[in-house]
Order: structure tokens, then sequence, then C-alpha cells
């Protein structure tokens, strides 16, 4: 079992008839990010710290890219008006079949928030007493 | 015990489960031997399954002669699948139109 699934995630996986570039092409700019993203993306640029709006099912969602990595994977979190924030990765690689395979992974940021913390508390108690002595 | 759904996620986590929830939301009253029937797992792995939804909260045994019958618990499932189901089927949609763009 892996972390997303323990988060409750939303995943999805499909390879693309096309080189990675042609996809990146539609992930890393908000022109390509236009054309499927959402009904109305409105984004300067695909950088870290880049907000903008998108507009689905006419509901608009603050966006802000968060990670981003030139041709391999996009990190963004979004939110909508009465909804909870969540974090969508979009990783591109090689398909062994060939083509480019797109997984995509979002997953409600309280949740995330609540494994991390589960995550680190567990840390603690494992280091304990004897290995913050030896630290 | 509202307001925790980490057991609701866990249960979801898995296809297969949330396979059987869709069905149950479809059709309550199944037995474990109709979604056996309906899905490609053995009815020893859906009873399984089904202990984990009973022991999330997310469904409900109940029995009627020799069979028992299987629903679904609405409570606890508000958020948690609602969250699932929707922003899984906006991603079918998405990358339908991404590939459309190939």
């Amino acid at each position: 079992m892996t972390l997303h699934d323990e988060l409750g995630a939303v995943r999805r996986e499909v390879v693309l008839e096309a080189e990675r570039a042609a996809v990146w092409a539609l992930v890393g700019g908000p022109d390509g990010l236009a054309t499927w993203l959402a009904d109305e993306v409105r984004l300067e640029a695909v950088e870290p710290g880049a907000r903008g709006t998108v507009r689905e099912d006419g509901e608009d969602r603050a966006l802000t890219i968060e990670e981003v990595d030139p041709g391999r994977r996009l990190t963004l979190s979004w939110c909508a008006p009465d909804g909870d924030a969540s974090l969508v990765e979009l990783t591109l690689d090689e398909a062994p079949e060939g083509g480019t395979r797109l997984v995509v992974v979002e997953i409600p940021l309280q949740r995330l928030h609540a494994v991390s913390a589960g995550v680190a508390a567990r840390a603690g108690a494992a280091r304990g007493p004897r290995m913050a002595a030896a630290v | 015990m509202a307001g925790d759904p980490g057991p609701v996620f866990a249960a979801l986590a898995d296809p297969t489960r949330r396979e059987v929830v869709r069905l149950l939301a479809a059709r309550p009253g199944l037995t474990a031997s109709a979604l056996a029937g309906e899905l490609p797992v053995s009815r020893q792995a859906i009873a399984k399954h089904l202990a984990q939804l009973r022991a999330a909260g997310l469904a409900e045994a109940e029995h009627a002669g020799r069979e028992t019958r299987y629903r679904l618990t609405p409570e606890p499932f508000g958020d948690a699948v609602a969250w699932m189901v929707q922003a899984g089927a906006r991603w079918d949609a998405r990358l339908e139109r991404l590939q459309a763009q190939l």
C-alpha cells in the first residue's frame, strides 16, 4: 500500500501515444493547460509560486503552481470556493510499451497534513531518548 | 464517530472495495455471492472486503432468511466518497480532453 492509497487520493494513469515533449507542451504552459485542464484557465506562467484561476462547471478554483520539473513533473494546488484544497501532481515518463505515461494524483491537503503529522509523531517516537542522546 | 475520515479513506483505498461500494450504492441489498458474480474476485475475497467496509462503518449486513444482504450506511460516507468520486470523474474528463489534443 502506497502513501497515496492511505491518503484516499485519486490516481489516474494513461499512456499517451506521443513523445514526452509533446505531452509536456500541453502541461508545462498556460496555453497548453487551457486546452484541456478546465473550461477556462487564467494563469500567467507555469512556474513555482504562480497563481491563477481555473473555471470548471461554472465554478472558479484558485490555483497555485507549486513545483515544476520541466518535461517531467508539475505540482499544483487548487481550491474551489466552498471546497477543501488539494494537491495535484502530474508526472510524465516514457512508457515501456512506447509513448508517454502520464500519472495524475490528487490528494486532499487536509489528509496530507494529517498523515504528515502522524509520520512525524512516529519518527519522533522511534528516535527515542537514546537516539536523541547520541545526536 | 463523525469527524475522523481516516478509516473511511483506508477502506476506500482499495479499488475492489470501491467497486463494491459502487455496486451497493446502485443496488442496495446485494449478497456477497451476487457481488462476486459482478467482480473478478472470489466470494471469499468479497467477504473480506465487506468485513473491512463494515469495520469502517461504511456497510451493514442484514440477515434475511439464509441470506445476508449488504447495504451502505450513509453517515460516514459523505465527504470522503463524494470527493473521490467527483474528483476522479473530473480527471477522467480532463484526461480525455488532453488525449484529444495529441
